[in-house]
């Protein structure tokens, strides 16, 4: 799919990048970019970037030639990305355990992080399921994986994820969203009103959202944060915000536009949607923070919260917008992430 | 509310309040004056979410006729307003409501006929096609839906490029028949038909489902990797889309985006203007989901017999192999590293 591509094909035109997903590890932003080549097949980069005043400073870590579908951290500030391939991949050194690869550096790249691949099966107790990963998630016990067709495996160790719950339903489409975890329970949004709950020690259950039962499959819980009180708050497509409390779920608020991201950021939480950033007082209103920009996943990156530009000036363009949020600044940026 | 729809509302008043009081002479003799003064009045459109829309069915006629009933109980002085059944009144005078009720049962009855149909071996006829395209792309106001296809097919007049698809829709074709080709992806300002509807980013977002779940398909459809890439025939590869496809029109919120020119829209303020959105899509909010669903698959439906009609007609029938996979190069170069 790549075999004609090399380095000096003119940039102009033929590579676009676009922003796949972002993350926290280390205290730093991380970023997944798709580059998608003239043959249209995508592969991605990993970057790393450092807010150095007001200036965002990135670096290229490693190239992998499939699109890497979600990044996350761990707990000890490594980072970890899947791609559509089935590949993990990670900047964790696991050089000495059999069946990782080092991912081979990048010639034009030196003295970045050594990066270690291995590819992944996904287990059922019926055999090998064909799985598109979507959303990654460390918890105590391994590495969660949402999928396409809704379902969660659970990864430690070796080439396997094994399934953990499965809420694939024929002719009812859409994935898992996001796997959120709060101090006590560990949850899974997706498609067809999909709210899984997992206590700690606890197993997998299906919550009943704030909807009329047969409104389910068509409901769409996009992402969650933790709330104030220790509680789950989610938003779904259309703009209503749930909490989840123990089993009882409610709407507490509705946001005016089409919701992509919901973090909480300085002690406040924040939706974003299409039509701009929403704050979330926690009394059912909804405080409209920067209008007019398309923002999709956010994450708290301590004095400055960054999205997903959903609206980049040019296709060749992966940009986000950061709100810079400090004692003497309070600033709106739109920095490009790269570009061809 | 449009002033047809308050003369209506003004009519049922004055019946309620004749039949309150039969003896009232003044509330008698008011009833008989608005329905001399509004029984040539009928409602010719109505509004959805803002959007004004003509009424479809031949509903004058049956108005009419109740009309004329009234009238000639009213006539005969052994009659009076009490002896009008409440169903004439209300066939004769509809309220919004109703007319909106009528109007989603004609739409769902439509769908119901065309979901009975195979997509592979059925044609349409031209009045079923023009009647899901109405509800498909519905003018936001006289004359929108014309001028955007006018201004396309002069665009487009002198290309011949299977690749670009039939008028509808950027959900099938773009990747799926791409082959080597493809067709301006909606990546950003510069390029997209709907801003928002991004490839990579967004997740619980239409376009990120779509892009998923041609990726998903195309991981089903390849299977083991260790063996020889099988391609998939045409029409095998589509029946997946109208899955996915149904998906989408079932869950499809307003805005249906279109492509006025090949550059796509080009910015919010030209996406604004020219949003077309759908009458079923629009009437959604008023439908249960059971008839969402039947109008969302029927959609998908008309769009994919008549792609199967383009591309037969031009050269590229559904037993034709589709090229989804080719030879994987053995070795991967690694794209040159972007700007940061």
């Amino acid at each position: 799919m790549s075999d004609n591509i090399s380095p000096s094909t003119p940039a102009h035109g033929v590579r676009r990048y676009q922003l796949a997903d972002l993350t926290m590890a280390a205290g730093v932003p991380w970023f997944a970019v798709h580059v998608s080549d003239e043959s249209g097949h995508t592969s991605s980069w990993i970057i790393r970037g450092e807010l150095d005043g007001e200036h965002l400073r990135l670096q290229p870590q490693v190239w992998v030639p499939d699109a890497i579908q979600a990044i996350v951290n761990d707990s000890d500030g490594q980072v970890w990305a899947i791609t559509s391939e089935d590949e993990l991949i990670t900047n964790t050194v696991l050089g000495q355990v059999a069946g990782w690869r080092q991912v081979t550096p990048h010639p034009q790249l030196n003295a970045r992080d050594e990066w270690y691949s291995r590819t992944l099966g996904y287990v059922a107790t019926d055999g090998q399921n064909v799985e598109l990963a979507e959303c990654l998630c460390w918890a105590s016990d391994g590495l969660l994986i949402g999928t396409f067709s809704r379902r969660l495996y659970r990864w430690t160790s070796g080439d396997v994820a094994r399934l953990e719950h499965d809420d694939h339903i024929v002719g009812t489409l859409g994935g898992v969203n996001n796997i959120v975890q709060t101090q006590d329970a560990i949850y899974a949004l997706g498609y067809a009103g999909l709210i899984l709950r997992r206590p700690v020690g606890g197993t997998w259950q299906r919550i009943d959202g704030p909807w009329p039962t047969e409104a389910g499959a068509f409901i769409n819980m996009i992402a969650g944060v933790e709330g104030p009180r220790g509680e789950l708050w989610a938003i779904a497509a259309g703009g209503s915000v749930v909490s989840v409390a123990g089993d009882v779920t409610r709407t507490i608020a509705q946001v005016p536009g089409e919701p992509l991201g919901i973090t909480r950021f300085q002690r406040q939480w924040f939706v974003s949607t299409l039509d701009g950033c929403y704050e979330l007082p926690g009394d059912g209103d909804t405080v409209l923070i920067k209008r007019d920009i398309l923002m999709g996943k956010s994450i708290d990156a301590g004095n400055c919260l960054i999205a997903v530009d959903a609206e980049p000036q040019h296709a060749d363009h992966a940009q986000v917008h950061l709100w810079l949020r400090t004692r003497n600044r309070d600033a709106w940026l739109r920095p490009i992430i790269c570009r061809a | 509310m449009n002033s047809s729809f308050a003369a209506m509302t003004l009519m049922r008043n004055a019946y309620e309040a004749a039949l309150r009081a039969p003896s009232d002479a003044v509330a008698q003799a008011a009833f008989v004056a608005a329905h001399q003064a509004q029984q040539h009045t009928f409602v010719d459109s109505f509004d959805v979410a803002g959007i004004t829309y003509p009424r479809t069915d031949g509903h004058t006629l049956s108005e009419r006729e109740a009309r004329e009933v009234i009238s000639r109980i009213l006539s005969n002085p052994a009659y009076s307003v009490s002896d009008l059944r409440p169903s004439v009144i209300e066939a004769a005078y509809p309220l919004q409501a109703d007319v909106l009720r009528a109007e989603i049962e004609a739409t769902v009855a439509r769908a119901n006929k065309i979901n009975g149909l195979d997509w592979r071996t059925d044609a349409l006829d031209a009045s079923t096609k023009q009647a899901m395209r109405e509800l498909l792309r519905m003018p936001t106001l006289a004359g929108g839906y014309k001028i955007i296809s006018q201004v396309k097919s002069a665009a487009n007049a002198q290309v011949l490029n299977i690749y670009r698809g039939y008028d509808a829709d950027h959900l099938i074709p773009d990747k799926a028949l791409r082959g080597s080709l493809h067709r301006g992806q909606s990546f950003s300002l510069d390029q997209s038909y709907a801003t928002f509807m991004q490839d990579s980013q967004n997740r619980g977002s239409q376009h990120k489902f779509v892009t998923d779940a041609q990726k998903h398909t195309r991981k089903r459809l390849r299977g083991d990797p260790t063996l020889l890439a099988k391609n998939p025939t045409t029409g095998e590869y589509l029946e997946h889309v109208l899955e996915w496809m149904t998906h989408v029109y079932t869950t499809a919120d307003l805005g249906v985006d279109v492509a006025v020119r090949n550059s796509g829209l080009a910015n919010s303020d030209e996406f604004k203007r020219f949003n077309v959105k759908g009458f079923a899509l629009a009437q959604a909010g008023f439908m249960t989901w059971n008839e969402r669903k039947s109008v969302g698959r029927a959609v998908a439906m008309v769009l994919l017999i008549e792609a199967r009609e383009f591309y037969t007609a031009a050269g590229w029938p559904m037993h034709r192999e589709l090229p989804l996979f080719y030879d994987v190069p053995s070795t991967v170069t690694q794209q040159p590293v972007p700007v940061t």
